[in-house]
Parts: C-alpha cells; structure tokens; sequence
C-alpha cells in the first residue's frame, strides 16, 4: 500500500493506517526536532504535539501526496513554538550522545562534527530551523520559506548568518595552536 | 581542523551524525495519545463546509402589521436614522483611504508573554492594551479604527478576535476555533478579517460572529496560504483602489509568470510571462501593487541563476518594463533583490538585497530606497537588518520600521529609520518579532 492509499485511510480513522505514516516519519522528525531544540525533552514534546496534531487534522488535509510536507511543517512549527514559550527558561543542551570516537574514529570528520555541533548551539532556534529543513530534511528554499512563512531572501539571510557562524567556528578552530600533551603548544 | 570541502556540502552527513536519527522511545506514546484523540470531522474544516455565501439568502416571515400603524412606525423609524446618522457624521473623526498615504498612529505587537502591547513611536512609551497570555499577530484594519488578533484556545486552534483600536469592547467573530492561520489582515473596507486557514483564504465579518466568506480556494495544504487551488502563489489581495482584483504567479506548464484575477474568480490575465517577458525570466517573487493599482514590483528570477534577481516594475496591464535601480549588475558576483514594497505614496520602492560571490560568501546590504522620479538608489544607514525580522513603511511614507532578528546588536530591537536620510533610532522595545507588528493607519494630517 502506497503512502497516499495509507493517507486516505487515516483520513477515515484508520489509526493502524497513521502509525504506519508516523513509523516511518517519527525518526527522522524526533531528530530534526533535538536539531531545532536541541533539547530531547522538548523535542518530545514538540513531535508528539506535531503528530497528535497530524492525526486530529488529517481530514483537513485535501491532497495525500502533500503529507510529508505538511508534517515537516507541523513539526517545525511546534518547535519554534516551544521554543518561544521557553524562551525564557536557559535551555540546557541534552542532545543524542555521540558515541566516543574510537582511535580510528578521532578523525578531522569527527571534530568537525563537534564544532558545528558547538556552532549550532549558539545559533537562534529560528535559524537552527532553516538549516535543518534545508540540509537535513532537504526541502528547497521556496518551501522552507513557505513553512516558516518568511520570504525566501529571509531564508537566504538566516542561511548565510547560520553558515557563517559555522565557518568562523571551523576557521577559529583551523587557526588555534594544537595542544598537545603536557599543555604545551605545538 | 577542518577538510578543503565547504561546511554547507558537508552539512548533510554531519547533521545526520549529530542527531542519529533512531525511532524514539515515545512513539507508543504517541500512538497512545492518538488511540485517545479524537480527528476533527471534514466539515469542520472551513474549507469543506464553505464557500457560505447562500446562507445570507434569508427568506423571512413577517406578522401581518396594520397599514397605518406601518406608516407612523416608518415614519417614526426614518426621522430616528436621519437623527443617527446627523449626528454620528458630525462626530465621527475623519479616516484615511484603505490605500495610500495616512498618518502615523500606534504600533501593536505581542510580546514574548503573549500580550499584545502598543507603542508610541513619538515617545517611545509602550503600554500593555491585551494582558495575558496566548494572543499574537495583532493587526490594525486600515481605517485605524479596529483591533484583530489571534487568541489561543483551551481546547485548541485559535479565535478570531476583532476590538476598537484600544482593545475595547473584544468580540470573538470566528463561530468555530480556527487552525494554523497563515495570512492574517483585513479586507480594504476594514469590514472584515482575512485569515489564511487551512487551504484557503475567508473573511471574517468584524461585527459579528458568522460564518466567513471564502476569497481564495488553496490547494489543500494546510501551509498553502501563498498558494491557490493550481498551485499558484498568491502574490497580493486587492488591488487598489477597489480591492477587486489579486496577483498570482503561475510555475510551469509553459505559463510561468505574473497575471492578475478578479478577487470573486474568473481567467488570469497575463502581465508578464516567460514568453513575453524582454529579459530571461524564470519566477516571479514577491509581486505587489502600486498603492493606486496602476504599477505592479516584482522580483524578477533568471533562468541561468536561480540566485539571480532584480527588481522591476511594470503597468498593470504588462506595457512599460522597467527595472527599479539603475545599479549595473556585478561582473565579479551575483545580486539578487527581493522584498519590494511600495512607499505609500508611490514614488519609492524599498527592497532587501544580497551579493553573492563565487566562494560562496553572501552580503547582504541594508534596505535599499529607490526613487522612482529621480533613479536615486539609497542605502539605509543598518547593514544589520536587511531581510531579517522584517520591515515596512511608515503610514506616513517618512520612516520605515525594522525588525531585525539576525544575531546582530540589534537583534530583537526595533528600529526606526528615516527614509531620506537614513538616520536610525533605536525605540528600545522587546517582543515577539517573528511576528510582524502593526502600525495604525490614521487620518492624514492636512
């Protein structure tokens, strides 16, 4: 059965049908989500909201082949909107565990993963967001404007501001003196 | 240390590694809370139960009135309009037009509790006119006289509220709670809302609580409110000076271009298309209205760049294309020029611009002011805040507010800048700005 066979059933009540949807979905939502947030409890609270949402308007939804793009949109709406009832409280960082890089693994890949993890951080959750939908859940420019309702030059000036924090935080990083052992410099 | 590929081609691969993606724990959970969710029915749905328009077909059944006692309660009624009305007219403070240039009145906006506040931009001063939490998108109609907003729901969606201007006397006018609403303003009489909900457009009656009209049909995707029931973009409602007619740009199928509607249906008209169209055009961003109706700005895309933009402005009826600055493209860089937007009195047009180069590195410049009389082409003084949170004009065309939301000094602030000499003044306020906040449109000072 197709996703828009699927769809039309959960339209009509089918819960069997939507888990089916939201199984294949909720992985990659859930971590676009810890991206948004960067925070696994909010996160949680984000997705379920965004799905328990799906379900509840799903009749609403006329065209079945536009549902991955509408739960993107739910998903990423309920994080900026979490995102802004928190605003006030300091987010603390709980992302996934990166698994400690064996010997092989301390590779430049690896630490540059963590700068731009460290880059991320200091980003606004509305720019975090325009960088997921782009490079993580690869959506093009246009649409990434029309889920967050901004202009597309808006999308490019969040991109460029994201990009650039990240560029400067692997720059930084390229130009500090190694440390090696015994706290000497190389 | 970093490899010689540029972080946005590896971006990809380390987002996925940062998050790795797994089905979470919770996701019984969430199955749980939809065994225990009931779906909203289809009629439910604006969009599956209207256009309502027969329902203003009332047939009503009056009781038999003597004739003569008819006449004396006629009489009685009219002398008592004539009196209302006399005196209302003769107190009722003038309003400006619903297009064009007005005076300066308050902003609203929410703020980050859900408040909606409003600010004197002559003092600074701001006051909290809706406490509490749960309202957003605040926004004046353009006679200045009323208030709507969005009020968050207990048992979800959200309610349509319009008041007078000050917050007084609040009306719900929305008879079923209403889900994401994406455009969010007033018809040009200010006698109603426009929401984009779900996949269409409706207006809201302000004076009552009823069942909207539809204006625009979308496409069935809840995140359409740009779009019509072909996929089309909405580019602009109502045209001036009668509000009767939209703009919509067409993608593909050999029609890509920009052409007007009438707002109640009927065949696009084409102003420009990629077939007709003097220079290589690929999409239309952003078109807008002159504030009489007689021009139309636009954002033109090339085919061969994609980044690659300029402003234009053409007749109404597609003769006379002109692009709005005379700067000469680049050789060393791609420009791209977006967010056109009409002064109001129509002899400027502002926009967003960014030059891209061949390493990948972006500059974005400040809000750009052409003068469409004399080619003047005027960089505002805040390289900080083109594109970001926002902007737009004054009422009065003389300033234009700016809401930049880009990890800058000024983020989160709103500034004011004067629209001929760029100087900047920072009003100190602090709110929710990925909302746009209102500035009230008031009777022009003679």
């Amino acid at each position: 059965m197709d996703q828009r066979d699927l769809v039309r059933r959960a339209q009509q009540g089918d819960q069997d049908a939507f888990a089916v949807l939201a199984g294949a979905a909720v992985a990659r939502l859930d971590a676009a989500a810890r991206l948004i947030l960067r925070d696994s409890e909010l996160a949680r609270d984000a997705v379920q909201d965004s799905m328990v949402r799906a379900w509840r308007d799903l009749p609403g939804l006329r065209d079945p082949d536009r549902f991955t793009p509408w739960l993107h949109r739910l998903t990423v709406n309920a994080c900026l909107d979490v995102a802004r009832r928190r605003q006030r409280r300091s987010i603390e960082v709980e992302l996934t565990t990166i698994a400690m890089p064996s010997v092989a693994d301390a590779t430049a890949e690896f630490a540059d993963r963590e700068l731009i993890d460290d880059a991320l951080r200091q980003l606004e959750p509305e720019f975090r967001a325009v960088v997921v939908l782009h490079y993580f859940l690869g959506m093009p420019l246009q649409d990434v404007a029309v889920s967050m309702r901004i202009p597309v030059g808006t999308v490019k000036s969040r991109l460029h501001r994201a990009l650039r924090t990240m560029r400067v935080t692997l720059e930084s990083a390229d130009d500090a003196p190694e440390a090696v052992p015994g706290g000497q410099f190389a | 240390m970093s490899t010689a590929r540029p972080v946005e081609s590896r971006l990809p691969e380390i987002l996925e590694g940062i998050s790795a993606p797994r089905t979470p724990d919770y996701f019984d959970d969430i199955l749980g809370q939809v065994s225990r969710t009931r779906q909203r029915p289809g009629w439910s749905f604006p969009e599956r139960w209207l256009p309502m328009t027969a329902l203003s077909e009332r047939v009503a059944t009056a009781p038999r009135i003597p004739m003569r006692m008819a006449v004396v309660l006629a009489l009685l009624l009219l002398g008592l309009v004539v009196s209302i009305v006399l005196i209302a007219g003769s107190q009722r403070p003038a309003v400006p037009a619903p297009f064009g240039v007005a005076g300066n009145g308050e902003i609203v906006f929410a703020d980050t509790t859900g408040a909606i506040v409003a600010g004197n931009v002559g003092d600074g001063t701001t006051k909290v006119i809706v406490p509490g939490s749960g309202h957003s998108r605040p926004v004046f109609s353009p006679d200045g006289r009323s208030l709507a907003y969005l009020q968050r729901g207990l048992a979800g969606g959200s309610d349509i509220v319009v008041s007078n201007a000050d917050s007084g006397s609040p009306r719900v006018v929305n008879a079923h709670p209403v889900g994401d609403v994406g455009h969010f303003g007033w018809t040009p009489d200010s006698k109603a809302v426009v929401a984009g909900i779900g996949a269409a457009a409706y207006a809201f009656p302000a004076d009552s609580k009823g069942d909207p009209k539809t204006i625009v049909e979308g496409d069935g995707v809840s995140n359409f409110n740009y779009l019509d029931a072909q996929n089309n973009v909405i580019g602009d409602l109502f045209r001036p000076p009668n509000g009767d007619e939209i703009l919509v740009v067409k993608q593909g199928g050999g029609a890509t271009g920009l052409y007007r509607r009438l707002v109640s249906g009927g065949e696009l008209i084409p102003v420009i298309t990629a077939a007709s169209s003097p220079v290589p055009l690929s999409d239309v961003v952003g078109p807008q209205w002159s504030p009489d109706g007689t021009k139309i700005v636009f954002s033109l895309h090339s085919p061969s760049d994609p980044n690659f933009g300029r402003a234009y402005v053409i007749n109404a009826d597609g003769s006379d294309l002109k692009q709005v600055s005379p700067l000469p493209t680049p050789s060393d860089a791609v420009i791209d020029e977006e967010h056109t937007a009409w002064s109001p009195d129509g002899t400027r047009i502002a926009f967003g611009r960014w030059f891209m180069y061949p390493d990948g590195s972006v500059d974005p410049r400040p809000v750009i002011v052409v003068n469409l009389t004399t080619g003047a082409d005027l960089e505002m003084s805040n390289r900080e805040v083109n594109g970001y949170g926002g902007w737009f004009w004054s009422p009065d065309g003389k300033s234009i507010l700016e809401m930049p939301n880009d990890q800058s000094e000024h983020a989160g602030q709103v500034l004011v800048v004067d629209a001929t000499t760029g100087e900047l003044r920072t009003l100190g306020w602090t709110g929710d700005f990925s909302q746009a906040p209102s500035w009230q449109r008031t009777a022009p000072k003679s």
